[in-house]
Formats: structure tokens, C-alpha cells, sequence
């Protein structure tokens, strides 16, 4: 039997000689440049991404211990012009947007000039109902071309605006709404979802019960569901579109480079999820190049990012990448599963797509169903596939190789955060070969580094440690949106004048990274990241429950799932119905991603005589690794690990 | 007896008295981020003020003052069955990297040598690196090897 081999280079005789950057001395010589000269190096790669209405002061200005960094200080430009407003001479006719609906026959093209009065049309009602520059504005829809629209046209007058992914509850959005203190949100009455239709402004009408400051709410009509429409507050987006007072053009606002074009949760070890702030300038460059780079985009490939735009990778790699170079891309509004499990290839087929960028878990997921799904389909337009959200499983990847990628299409496997910006350890196709489950290389800019437990680099290839970053990228966040302090105590606190990324990662003898998971109590459940102190948060809640604590454990599907160990008060009765309860009461609290797969009632849990938990032995024993605890001498009572693990459910 | 008030730039540390009860508490229910350490401090206040109790009643407590105010307390609980003690020490957020935790440790680790121990261990965050930079100042070793989970374990043999 043939040895599964350890790396792949069959795209090289092709992307060796046709891609952007070629060869590995190609990439280390820019790689070193942009470390060695970030000055001259970025200052180029600006005017070639962007076009500016006054170039910057400075190119980089930055203080970590601050929690400090600017890029292109001084420089002005605006991210809807980038968008869309400088390609309209030569590519007005260009699509923008291929558009599939949940629904096969419902598709919608949208070339550049569409999208252009649009997004001028709706900036002149976001203008009119009084909405101005740094303003924040909560977009909460579903993946209709009207989401990028409503970012585009926050982004034209200079409002901030923050997409919520519409999966999140009520209660979430809430959280949100307030603490940005939006004053207008853009909704749908609903959406379709593998055929079903999804009541968000529902959804939206019960947060707001909290939000009296909302004065606005924009309704776009896309499910006909006739939701309730509060008085005086919310409006038809078709009907204030059709004003016709309204101007056709309204002037892209000239942004600083560090004002900030949107703001984006993402949740956290500790406390509610934080809102990361991204600017105009270093955040569209950096977006800009990684997506032409990492993807080798050429200009007339048709490139398909699956993630939902409520996430950092459907705004980086959904919208304003593609856009800013641009680009043809595909929205879908469905989901992989229907109506059947061929639906994705159904689309590439149908679009020719080139570059298809999705996540592990959706691989998994489809693989799972077997590669006869694919098979129904000609997909032979694809040249290139990427996965993003987390490190993907060697047995995925070489799936995902074979019948997708039909044993030739590199797969770009990268890292990155929200808090990244953009893409942060990646392949590039034209530079090397792939590993099945290495991120590959640092991308231009990023200098990465891995400290072992004590803060020390670590000496020797394929030792364990966390993920720093030693200087700034252009696409890093600037700020946790009012609590600038968490944000220098998050990511600069640990690692004195470095970004610490919170990810495990390792690096090979021959200088790939590998990234090994979350070191800390973030868990990563179908590639969206969850605070397992957030679950424990709205368990709590419940007026029977005394403590929880919740950590991940490894899922064949999702990566990792949630394991939930309970402590009632004295004297409630434990129950499979109160078992349901409390995950119904997290779904409502957060939202559907953040579904318990396991309840176990612990009448205690393992802590030190101090009541620190020992989380470590709770994750060994939701993993089943019982026999592995390690040492156990520091928990204050034995007995309750016993116990733990006698009534261990089993998953 | 050595006296045990410790004074270091502007702030001074000393033993607990049950005159500061209320100047703990207020350290405890500003102090940010909450549950971030191994779910210390406790996020809800009515938990927090029961843990705060139980540390002043099973513990030997130091607390670091400046301009009237806690801004740090350590504590070690001692069993003297095992003659070891857990060591804790919690720092108010403006008032980290200046030298208060170094402080506390060094009170509380004197006392501790005072009591006949022959060992104090404590739990960190795997990678909470500026905790375990200042725990090895004082000679605290790891006990597992890395990778062991979320949180690790370091002992001081006295």
C-alpha cells in the first residue's frame, strides 16, 4: 500500500510559473522586506491597492504597550469609493455579484454599476434619517445582496457599521445594540433557510424591547411575512428607496485612515463578547491583498468566500476584498445541505467558479454524505480551494484534495482572527508545497513568533507554545469599541511588546506553521469561536442552577462541541426536561450556535482549597481521556473527580 | 518579631485586620477582569463575597495598600496535615507591573517559611506568562509537563 504522502506540489508546474508571487525566493525576499522596511514596503502596496484622496502623513506609528497602532495617519479615502465608485468606468458591466438564493431558481446577478446606485441610493436614506459620519449602525440579514449594499452605504457616509450574524438571539443582538449605542438598525422581515423562512424582524422587535435608543429601523422585504412595523420607528427599505427627494449620487465622506469603518463581536475568555474595531485604511489594504495573494486571483476568475458575512471572513473575504480589487464573487443565501448535499457543487457548476474558500466543518459535514455528491457535478473550473475558521483535520484535507480539488487544486489553509483583519499564516500557490493541516508561511508583514509557557521562544522545530505576533500589520483591530483597556490587557498584556494571539501553535522542520487549538477558555464549535465563560454566564441564569462550568470537547463534526457540567442548588431535582431547559435557555441567551451538546449534573466540581476549578481534568473527562488526568493532588476533595467520571455521559 | 509591613515605592503591604474587610471587598467588586483565573474572582458579587470570607477564615491574607486603598491581596491556606499551602495573589488592574504582586508574594512566602510548611504550590493559566514569570522570580517550578490543559500547577518546596 502506496504511503499517504506528507506534502503536495502538483499546482507548482502551473502557479510556479503563472502566479503572482512565483517561487520561494520571490516570497522571501518581500517577506524579509516588509519586516526589514515596513516604511517603503506598505507605502507601495497602498498606492497600488487603494486610491486615496490625499496620501498619509506617516506610514506606521505604533506603540504596543499602549495598545497603540496607526497606519497611513493622515492619508484620506473612503471604502465604498474603493468599492465600487473608481471601477465604474472600466468595469461598470462587470457582475460583482453572482446572487443564489436559498431556493435554486432564485438568483440575481449584480454587476458593479448596480451595485453602485444602490449603495448611493440607500446612503442618501441612511443620510436622510439622519445617520452621520461615526455613527453606529447594526445591520442584522441574512446573505442577500442588500447586506453588502447596507455595509457599503454605512461605509460612504462614514458610519460605523456592525453586522450581527443573523443566527444570534435576541438577547445577543441586544447586547450589541447597546453596547455600540446604535441608534439604527437595517434588518429583513425574514429569510430562507433549507426552505424554511426565518422571522428576523421577530427576532430584532423583541430585542429592541431593551434598546429604546434605536429611533430607526430599516426593513428590506425579502420572505413577504408582513411583520408588525412599529410607527414612527420603523420603515420599508423599498419605500425609502423609491423617495423621490432622494439624490442619485450622494459624495463618498473623505475618511481618515484611522477612522473606524466597522465594528465587529467576537467572543472572549472572559466576560460578553468584545467589539473590535477595524479602520478604513490598514484594514482595506491589508483585505485587498491577501484576497488578490493568497487566492491568486486573476481578473476575470468568479471567487466564492461560503462564510456568512456576519463573520470577519465574509466582510474581509466576501465583500470588501473582492470588491476593493474587483473582483466577481458569489453570495449564497443557503446552506450546504439543500435540498441536497450536492448544493454547493450545483453552484460552482452553475457559476464556474474558480476559488472557493469555505470551512473544515462544512468539509466534514459534506464528506460525511460521500464524494458521490460531487461527482453529480462538473467542477472542473476550480482551480484553487481555501479553508478558514480552524486548523482542519489531515483526514478532511485530503478529501477536500481529492474530490474537490481532484488531486491538484492547492488548498490555502489559513490563519487568522477577527482581530486580524485578514489573513495571518497562509500558503501561497505559487511559492511552496502544502501539508495537510499546516497554515503554511507568514504572510508579508506578519512576524510571527511562538513563546513556550515561560514567555521564551521556543528552541527546537515542533515544540508547543502560543502564536505572537512581534511587530504590526495593517489589518489589526485598533481597539475593543469603549474598553480600550480590555483590549491592551487581552492581546498586549502577556507578551511584553507583542500581539499575543491566544492560538497554540507549533512550527515544522522546514518553517511551517501548525496551529494546535485555543489556549485559553475560547472553544471553537463549527469554526466560531464561543467564551465558554459566556455559556457558563446564561446558565446561571437559571434560578436553579447554583454553578456550571462548560468546556469543548473534540466532535467529528463541529470540531468541538460543548460539555456542560451543572451544580443544582440544593435540593432541585435533576432531569432530562431540566437537562432541555438550560440548553433552550443558552440557545436563547446567545443563539443556536452556541447549543450544549452534553448536560452532565455535577454535584460538584473539581477545585483547590481556594475554589479555583480545575478546568483541565473537567476537559479530560468530557474528552474521555479519564485514565489521563495527570495529577489530581490540588483538588480540595478526590471524591468529587470519582464521582465526575462514574457519571461521565457518554457522547 | 520581624515586622511584616513591607513598603515598596508608594504602596505598603501587611497582614490582614478585620478593620479591612470593607477595602477588600471594594477591590473585589471593582476588580476586572472577573473569572478570568480559573473563575476567580467569582463574577457574581454575592459568590465573590463568600469566597472573599472563606479565604479571610481559612487563609493567612496580605493586603497591599496604596493611598487608602486594596490594591492586591495574596493569601496562603495551609494544611497542616500535609504540611503544604495553595498561594493566591490577585492585583487590581491599574496597579499590575508595578511591583505589588513581587511584594505580596515576598510577605506572604516569609510568613509562610514562619509556619512550619514544607512546601506551597498554586494553579496558573497555561499560558498566563506574566503570572509564571513572577511565580518563577520566586523559585515556584512547574509540576506536569506542558500541554497538560487549561490551567498548570507550580510548586515552591520551602
Amino acid at each position: 500500500m502506496a504511503e499517504t504522502p506528507k506534502w503536495y506540489d502538483a499546482h507548482l508546474s502551473e502557479f510556479g510559473n503563472t502566479a503572482y508571487i512565483r517561487g520561494l525566493d520571490q516570497y522571501s525576499s518581500m517577506h524579509r522586506r516588509s519586516i526589514d522596511d515596513p516604511d517603503g514596503f506598505w507605502a507601495e502596496q497602498a498606492r497600488q491597492y487603494l486610491s486615496w484622496d490625499k496620501e498619509w502623513d506617516f506610514v506606521l506609528d505604533y506603540d504596543f504597550e499602549e495598545g497603540r497602532i496607526a497606519w497611513f495617519g493622515g492619508g484620506i479615502l473612503n471604502a465604498s469609493a474603493n468599492c465600487l465608485d473608481r471601477h465604474l468606468d472600466r468595469l461598470g458591466d462587470k457582475v460583482a455579484y453572482f446572487w443564489e438564493g436559498d431556493d435554486p431558481h432564485d438568483t440575481r446577478t449584480v454587476t458593479f454599476k448596480d451595485l453602485y446606485h444602490q449603495v448611493n441610493r440607500f446612503a442618501a436614506v441612511l443620510q436622510k434619517i439622519g445617520v452621520r459620519k461615526s455613527d453606529r449602525v447594526i445591520i442584522y440579514m441574512p446573505m442577500i445582496p442588500e447586506l453588502p449594499v447596507a455595509m457599503l452605504s454605512c461605509a460612504r457616509i462614514g458610519a460605523v457599521h456592525s453586522v450581527v450574524f443573523g443566527g444570534f438571539s435576541a438577547e445577543a443582538l441586544a447586547n450589541r445594540v447597546k453596547n455600540c449605542d446604535a441608534g439604527v438598525v437595517i434588518t429583513t422581515d425574514g429569510g430562507f433557510r433549507a426552505g424554511k423562512k426565518i422571522p428576523l424582524k421577530e427576532t430584532v422587535d423583541q430585542a429592541l424591547k431593551s434598546c429604546p435608543d434605536v429611533g430607526k429601523v430599516i426593513v428590506f422585504d425579502r420572505a413577504g411575512l408582513e411583520p408588525s412595523m412599529k410607527p414612527g420607528r420603523d420603515i420599508w427599505w423599498h419605500e425609502a428607496v423609491e423617495d423621490p427627494d432622494l439624490p442619485d449620487r450622494v459624495d463618498p465622506e473623505p475618511m481618515d485612515a484611522e477612522d473606524p469603518l466597522f465594528i465587529l463581536y467576537t467572543s472572549g475568555s472572559t466576560g460578553a463578547p468584545k467589539g473590535l474595531v477595524h479602520t478604513h485604511g490598514g484594514y482595506l489594504l491589508y483585505a485587498a491583498m491577501t484576497t488578490r495573494l493568497v487566492f491568486d486571483l486573476k481578473d476575470d476568475e468568479v471567487f466564492w468566500c461560503t462564510a456568512d458575512i456576519g463573520w470577519v471572513t465574509g466582510h474581509t473575504y466576501g465583500v470588501y476584498g473582492p470588491l476593493i480589487n474587483g473582483l466577481t464573487g458569489v453570495l449564497f443565501e443557503g446552506v450546504p445541505t439543500y435540498p441536497d448535499f450536492d448544493r454547493y457543487w450545483d453552484i460552482v457548476e452553475k457559476y464556474r467558479v474558480n476559488k472557493f474558500y469555505t470551512a473544515p466543518t462544512v468539509i466534514r459535514s459534506l464528506a460525511k454524505e460521500g464524494a458521490g455528491h460531487v461527482e453529480k457535478h462538473d467542477i472542473t473550473s476550480l482551480k484553487l480551494l481555501g479553508s478558514v475558521g480552524e486548523p482542519i483535520n489531515p483526514e478532511a484535507w485530503r478529501w477536500y484534495y481529492r474530490h474537490v480539488g481532484r488531486q491538484w487544486c492547492p488548498i490555502m489553509d489559513t490563519w487568522w482572527q477577527t482581530e486580524t483583519g485578514g489573513h495571518m499564516l497562509t500558503p501561497l500557490p505559487g511559492v511552496t508545497p502544502i501539508k495537510p493541516g499546516s497554515c503554511g508561511l507568514p504572510f508579508f508583514g506578519v512576524d510571527p513568533v511562538i513563546l513556550d509557557e515561560t514567555g521564551e521562544e521556543v528552541r527546537f522545530p515542533n515544540q508547543e507554545g502560543v502564536l505572537c505576533i512581534k511587530r504590526p500589520w495593517p489589518g489589526m483591530a485598533r481597539s475593543v469599541y469603549g474598553d480600550h483597556e480590555r483590549f491592551i490587557e487581552t492581546y498586549f498584556s502577556q507578551a511584553p511588546g507583542m500581539y499575543f494571539s491566544g492560538d497554540g501553535a507549533k512550527r515544522d522542520e522546514d518553517g511551517y506553521y501548525w496551529i494546535i487549538g485555543r489556549i485559553d477558555d475560547v472553544i471553537n464549535v463549527s469554526g466560531h469561536r464561543l467564551g465558554t465563560a459566556e455559556i457558563e454566564s446564561a446558565l446561571v441564569l437559571h434560578d436553579r442552577v447554583a454553578e456550571a462550568a462548560v468546556v469543548g470537547f473534540p466532535h467529528p463534526v463541529k470540531g468541538q462541541g460543548i460539555y456542560a457540567f451543572v451544580t443544582l442548588n440544593t435540593g432541585e431535582a435533576k432531569s432530562e426536561d431540566l437537562k432541555r431547559e438550560l440548553v433552550g435557555l443558552v440557545r436563547k441567551e446567545i443563539g443556536p450556535i452556541a447549543t450544549i451538546d452534553v448536560v452532565q449534573w455535577a454535584d460538584a466540581l473539581p477545585k483547590t482549597r481556594s475554589g479555583k476549578i480545575m478546568r483541565r481534568i473537567l476537559q479530560k473527562i468530557a474528552a474521555g481521556k479519564t485514565d489521563e488526568l495527570g495529577d489530581t493532588s490540588t483538588i480540595a476533595d478526590p471524591t468529587v473527580v470519582e464521582k465526575l467520571i462514574a457519571e461521565r455521559v457518554g457522547v | 518579631m520581624a515586622s511584616l509591613v513591607k513598603s515598596s515605592g508608594s504602596f505598603l503591604v501587611r497582614p490582614y485586620e478585620s478593620r479591612d474587610f470593607q477595602a477588600l471587598r471594594d477591590m473585589y467588586l471593582s476588580f476586572s477582569p472577573r473569572g478570568m483565573f480559573q473563575g476567580m474572582p467569582p463574577p457574581d458579587d454575592d459568590a465573590c463575597l463568600r469566597w472573599i470570607q472563606g479565604l479571610l477564615e481559612t487563609g493567612e491574607n496580605f493586603l497591599a495598600w496604596r493611598e487608602g486603598s486594596v490594591v492586591g491581596h495574596g493569601v496562603i491556606l495551609p494544611d497542616l496535615d500535609k504540611k503544604d499551602a495553595e498561594y493566591l495573589v490577585f492585583v487590581s488592574r491599574g496597579e499590575r507591573g508595578k511591583g505589588v504582586g513581587t511584594a505580596l508574594t515576598r510577605a506572604v512566602l516569609d510568613h509562610a517559611a514562619g509556619l512550619g510548611l514544607e512546601s506551597v504550590w498554586l494553579t496558573v493559566g497555561a499560558y498566563n506568562m506574566r503570572a509564571a514569570r513572577l511565580y518563577r522570580k520566586f523559585s515556584f517550578r512547574f509540576l506536569e509537563e506542558p500541554g497538560a490543559g487549561s490551567e498548570r500547577t507550580m510548586v515552591l518546596t520551602l
